[in-house]
């Protein structure tokens, strides 16, 4: 169980993240126009694309958060991937537009002024609040297990990495190397594009109630040494937000009570919250040993018999 | 071959023919909008792209989501369905709430663009194409009684109104009431945010697992209280997979009864459950 206190250190973070942000992709813009940098624009708009997933964040904290009721039996915990899934893929499309325009820019017109030496400034304070805020989130985001906190800092990291592109792009221009402030700018574009194309895929795997593989192996090794266990079955594991769900057909030797059954069941939840994190629901469905070891599916599974149907 | 058998290839033809005349509309008139400057029709084009998109989506539905669930993915394919759903959506919201800024933009500077004939042209086409479609698609509808079908041909007469809307609306700017063609454009635009936003509610909201309709929970909960061994109905948590309902029953059974015993009775409520419940995917059964 998370305490109080780290639920608002988490949200802490996230405010502390934002501001960082925001006074970031100000001074950037502002510096951007000031100089003429276009690798300092695209750096901008890193800022604000952090800015705003920063927002969702924070929203999807305090939805994901709330107790499930009877529209939505499983909870909110969903949110925070539909949430992340909807905001990458909108930074993605920006992302695109972004770089073909800057690509467009670099191929029709001539460049010929290089960016002024000033916006290497914002860059280095870039670099240095980015690191900061990396290293808060990524502490906030282990601790609460949150992937949203954690894909957040890596964001930081990334911006802190565009900011240092920003200055060889910046002095590079300024020795003679006209187009390098194009180039760079349309890389950080495609290095943002990349990043999101990531973010999505893995907001539509939670979506899509991916397998979690490793703790399903744990479970099945973990519940099989308890007493009363013959078999386990079908063992499915399923992340809603930041708490695993599991599901789990365990057989008893048959001839056993319902009551001794239970018993064992209380065993295997017991064993598996101790032994493993965030873990929310253990459902375990039991069922006799005999004769259904080798059918077993088929009885539980009531669409094999409708489909054919 | 049967007569039913025929007519299901029928309708699956005509879903096809359907999608073809929505891709060829979308871009003869999103062309023909474009380089026209007429916003009404490029308006109209964004709706046949939905169209295309919803088309694609259920196209998506029956291919991947119908694929069974395996080692990665073991409660399936279905919410691809919906994740479809909520990505385009998105983009036609985005692409919507774009034109509708340059419609506004338009109509404040009174810059409206001198209407051409070309636009006027591709209106009445879209009109004729979407009437037949829809005449098509209700005849199939009455064959078969399909309520998906008969949503999607309603689509079809929308968008042949929406056309007829667009042509009156170039017909009056050539007539020199030239604020009309925007404001169309705007009506449309805002009837599309609509829509878009409707779709994405329940895609978006089936993926964060959204319960079944109310009548199925107490239909399932009556089902349970007519079995004289399930002494408590703890939770019901029902779910949709794409198209597929999902159910777990937390009951409690009476204790002192072998697990051979519980497990007849579990057989019993999933199939009576079965019988009351459409597209039933899979009824998890806990006892506490």
């Amino acid at each position: 169980m998370l305490q109080q206190s780290c639920i608002n250190c988490g949200k802490k973070v996230e405010w502390t993240v934002l501001a960082i942000n925001l006074a970031l992709f100000i001074l950037k813009l502002a510096f951007g126009i000031i100089s003429q940098s276009r690798a300092l624009y695209s750096d901008a708009f890193e800022s604000l694309a952090n800015l705003i997933i920063t927002v969702v964040v924070l929203i999807t904290l305090k939805l994901a958060s709330r107790d499930a009721d009877e529209k939505y039996p499983y909870g909110y915990g969903k949110i925070e991937f539909l949430a992340s899934g909807i905001v990458n893929t909108m930074l993605m499309i920006a992302a695109i537009i972004f770089t073909i325009a800057s690509f467009r820019e670099l191929i029709i017109y001539e460049v010929d002024k290089p960016p002024r030496p000033i916006a290497i400034c914002a860059a280095v304070i870039s670099i240095i609040a980015n690191q900061i805020a990396f290293g808060y989130g990524r502490c906030a985001g282990e601790k609460m297990g949150s992937s949203a906190i954690q894909a957040n800092a890596m964001l930081s990291r990334i911006d802190m990495g565009t900011s240092v592109a920003v200055i060889f792009a910046v002095v590079g221009s300024n020795l003679g190397f006209t187009q390098l402030d194009h180039v760079v700018s349309i890389l950080i574009g495609i290095l943002i594009v990349k990043v999101t194309l990531g973010g999505a895929k893995e907001a539509i795997n939670g979506l899509m109630d991916v397998s979690m593989h490793q703790a399903e192996h744990n479970i099945r090794n973990l519940t099989e040494d308890i007493d009363g266990v013959q078999r386990v079955g079908d063992v499915k594991a399923r992340l809603i937000g930041r708490k695993v769900w599991i599901d789990m057909d365990v057989f008893i030797p048959d001839g056993w009570s319902l009551n001794r059954g239970l018993e064992t069941v209380r065993k295997i939840k017991e064993v598996l919250h101790r032994k493993m994190k965030n873990i929310s629901k253990v459902s375990v469905q039991l069922f006799p040993l005999t004769g259904e070891e080798g059918a077993g599916n088929k009885i539980l599974n009531i669409s094999e018999n409708a489909r054919t149907e | 071959m049967s007569e039913n058998e025929k007519c299901i290839r029928c309708i699956s033809r005509i879903t096809w023919i359907s999608l073809c005349n929505s891709i060829l509309l979308a871009l003869f008139k999103g062309v023909v909008g474009i380089l026209t400057h007429s916003r009404a029709l490029t308006a109209s084009s964004l709706y046949s792209l939905n169209d295309v998109i919803s088309a694609i989506a259920v196209i998506i539905g029956l291919r991947v989501a119908k694929r069974p669930a395996d080692r990665d993915y073991p409660y399936g394919y279905g919410n691809a369905e919906f994740i479809v759903g909520v990505f385009t959506s998105i983009l036609i919201l985005a692409v919507t709430v774009f034109l509708m800024g340059d419609c506004i933009r338009i109509i404040f500077r009174d810059e409206h663009p001198r209407p051409h004939w070309a636009a006027l042209g591709a209106a009445m086409l879209s009109v004729f194409a979407n009437e037949v479609i829809y005449r098509y698609n209700i005849c199939a509808v009455r064959q078969v009684n399909s309520p998906a079908l008969s949503a999607h041909a309603k689509h079809y007469r929308a968008d042949t109104i929406s056309s007829l809307a667009v042509a009156a609306a170039i017909i009056g700017s050539m007539m020199g009431y030239r604020f009309l063609d925007a404001f169309v454009a705007v009506f449309e635009a805002g009837h599309l945010i609509f829509v878009s936003t409707e779709l994405l509610y329940q895609c978006g909201s089936g993926l964060i697992d959204r319960a079944i309709e109310d009548d199925d929970i107490t239909s399932i909960r009556r089902i349970l209280s007519d079995m004289p061994e399930v002494n408590e109905v703890r939770d019901i948590k029902t779910r949709q997979i794409g198209s597929r309902v999902w159910i777990d029953l937390y009951v409690s059974l009476p204790s002192e009864k072998t697990i051979d015993q519980v497990n007849e009775i579990c057989r019993q409520i999933r199939g009576s459950i079965n019988k009351k419940i459409e597209y039933l995917e899979k009824v998890n059964i806990i006892c506490e």
